[in-house]
C-alpha cells in the first residue's frame, strides 16, 4: 500500500501524512502489528525532512494508533483502527466552545477569556 | 612454460570481459532504450539532449577500444620483459590494468548520478509516493547469506592470524588484512544501508524496479564481500605453498569475477523488458 503527498497543498504535510496512514489502517490494508517504515526511510522515500515525519509519528503514537518499540521499529496499535475514528482535533474544539460558553454566561468578557486563555498556555499566573 | 600460459589466457579473458563485452551489452542496452523509448514519448528520461547519450556512447566504445589495445600491447611487453627478467609476472600488473579497465565503468556511473540529479531538478510534480512497507536486509538476502559474510571475513582474519605465528601489529600482514577487509566490508554496509533507507535517486523510478535494484545491489555486495576473503586465504595459501607464480593468474580471475558479480549481475537481473518505463512518459 503506498500514501501520497502533496507538496502544494495547504493542509500541512505531517497532516497529510496522519491522515494517509489512518486512511490505510481504516481500509484494512495495515494490521495491528504490521510494520512501519522507519522515520528515515519515508523522509527520503517522500523527500521530506525527518522533522515532519518524526511529527507524524509522534502525534499517530500519542493518539495510540501506532506504537513505537525502540530499535525493533515502529508497529501499528492493537486498538488502532478504533483509535483512529477519534478525532482529537474535533473534541479539543467541542470542549473549547463548551468552557467559553460556560465563561461568557458567567459574565466574563471575550478580552478577559483571550487573556486567561494566554497565560494558562504559557503557563504565566496572572 | 604452461605456467605463463595460463597467465596469458586468463589476462586475455580480463581484457575481453571487461573492456570488449560489458561494455558491448551496456551500448546494447543503451541503443535499445533510445530506440523503444525515445525522448518524443518518454521525455522524463533524457532531462539532457538525446545527441548527449549518443555522443557518450561514442565515446565509451573508442575508450574501452583504446583499452583493449593496451591490454594486447601489455600482454607482449609482458612476454618481453617482466617475465623473461624476473621468471614470474608481477602480480600488479592485472591489477594496475584493471584500473584503468574499470575507469569507463566509473566515468559512466557519474554521468548516471548527474542525469539522476537534472531528474530530480527538473521533477515539478507537487505528489509524491511512498510505500509503507519498511525495507529490512533479510527482505533482500537471507540470513545463510549474512552469516557466510561474517564466517568469511572472521576466518580470513584468524587465518592471517594463524599463519603470522598469531602476530598482530601495524607492521604485520595479519594487521594489514584486518584493515583492509573492515573498511571494505565498512564501505559496503553504507552502501547498503544506502539502498534500504536512503533517497531514491531517479525520482520517477517505479517501486517494483527500485525493489529489484536495491536486492540485486545488496546482493552483489554480499558476494563480493564473501569473495574477497576466499581470494585472500587463496593468495596467502598458495604463497604458504610456495606457488607465488599463479598469484598474478588468481588476481586477474579475482578482478574479473569482481566485475562478473557487480556490473553482470546488474545487467543480468535488470532487464530492459522487465523496467517500467511508463513513468517516464
Amino acid at each position: 500500500m503506498n500514501i501520497t503527498i502533496n507538496i502544494e497543498s495547504s493542509t500541512p504535510l505531517f497532516t497529510q501524512l496522519m491522515d494517509q496512514i489512518k486512511q490505510v489502517i481504516l481500509a484494512d490494508a495495515l494490521k495491528p502489528g504490521d510494520a512501519l517504515p522507519s522515520i528515515r526511510q519515508l523522509a527520503n522515500d517522500l523527500d521530506l525532512n525527518n522533522k515532519t515525519v518524526a511529527k507524524a509519528y509522534r502525534l499517530l503514537e500519542r493518539d495510540s494508533i501506532i506504537q513505537a518499540k525502540g530499535y525493533r521499529g515502529t508497529f501499528i496499535h492493537p486498538h488502532a483502527k478504533a483509535n483512529c475514528s477519534v478525532d482529537l482535533n474535533e473534541w479539543v474544539t467541542q470542549k473549547l466552545t463548551e468552557t467559553v460558553s460556560s465563561l461568557r454566561s458567567s459574565g466574563a468578557t471575550d478580552s478577559e477569556i483571550r487573556i486567561a486563555f494566554g497565560n494558562v498556555m504559557h503557563n504565566r499566573s496572572s | 612454460m604452461p605456467d605463463n600460459i595460463i597467465f596469458y589466457i586468463v589476462f586475455l579473458s580480463q581484457i575481453i570481459l571487461i573492456s570488449y563485452y560489458y561494455p558491448h551489452q551496456v551500448l546494447n542496452q543503451m541503443r535499445t532504450v533510445i530506440a523503444n523509448y525515445p525522448p518524443e514519448n518518454y521525455p522524463k528520461l533524457y532531462p539532457k539532449p538525446v545527441e548527449y547519450y549518443k555522443g557518450g556512447q561514442r565515446i565509451y566504445r573508442v575508450i574501452n577500444l583504446a583499452i583493449v589495445a593496451m591490454g594486447a600491447i601489455l600482454i607482449v611487453a609482458i612476454a618481453i620483459w617482466d617475465y623473461t627478467s624476473t621468471n614470474k609476472v608481477s602480480d600488479a600488473i592485472p591489477f594496475a590494468y584493471w584500473v584503468i579497465q574499470i575507469l569507463p565503468i566509473l566515468i559512466m556511473e557519474l554521468l548516471g548520478f548527474t542525469n539522476f540529479r537534472l531528474m530530480r531538478n527538473t521533477n515539478t510534480k507537487a505528489t509524491r509516493y511512498a510505500e509503507l512497507n519498511p525495507r529490512r536486509l533479510f527482505d533482500f538476502i537471507s540470513p545463510a547469506m549474512f552469516g557466510l559474510a561474517i564466517f568469511m571475513y572472521v576466518a580470513c582474519i584468524l587465518f592471517f592470524y594463524n599463519i603470522h605465528q598469531f602476530q598482530f601489529h601495524p607492521s604485520n600482514d595479519t594487521f594489514v588484512i584486518f584493515v583492509a577487509l573492515t573498511l571494505m566490508n565498512s564501505l559496503f554496509a553504507g552502501i547498503i544501508f544506502r539502498n534500504l533507507t536512503g533517497k531514491k535517486s531517479n525520482p520517477h523510478q517505479a517501486h517494483a524496479d527500485r525493489m529489484r535494484q536495491i536486492e540485486t545491489s545488496i546482493k552483489s555486495l554480499f558476494v563480493m564481500s564473501i569473495v574477497a576473503s576466499i581470494f585472500l586465504i587463496t593468495v596467502e595459501g598458495m604463497q604458504e605453498l610456495g606457488l607465488n607464480f599463479h598469484v598474478a593468474s588468481l588476481m586477474s580471475f579475482y578482478l574479473q569475477l569482481t566485475i562478473v558479480i557487480g556490473l553482470g549481475s546488474m545487467l543480468r537481473k535488470i532487464r530492459i523488458e522487465d523496467i517500467n518505463f511508463d513513468v517516464y512518459k
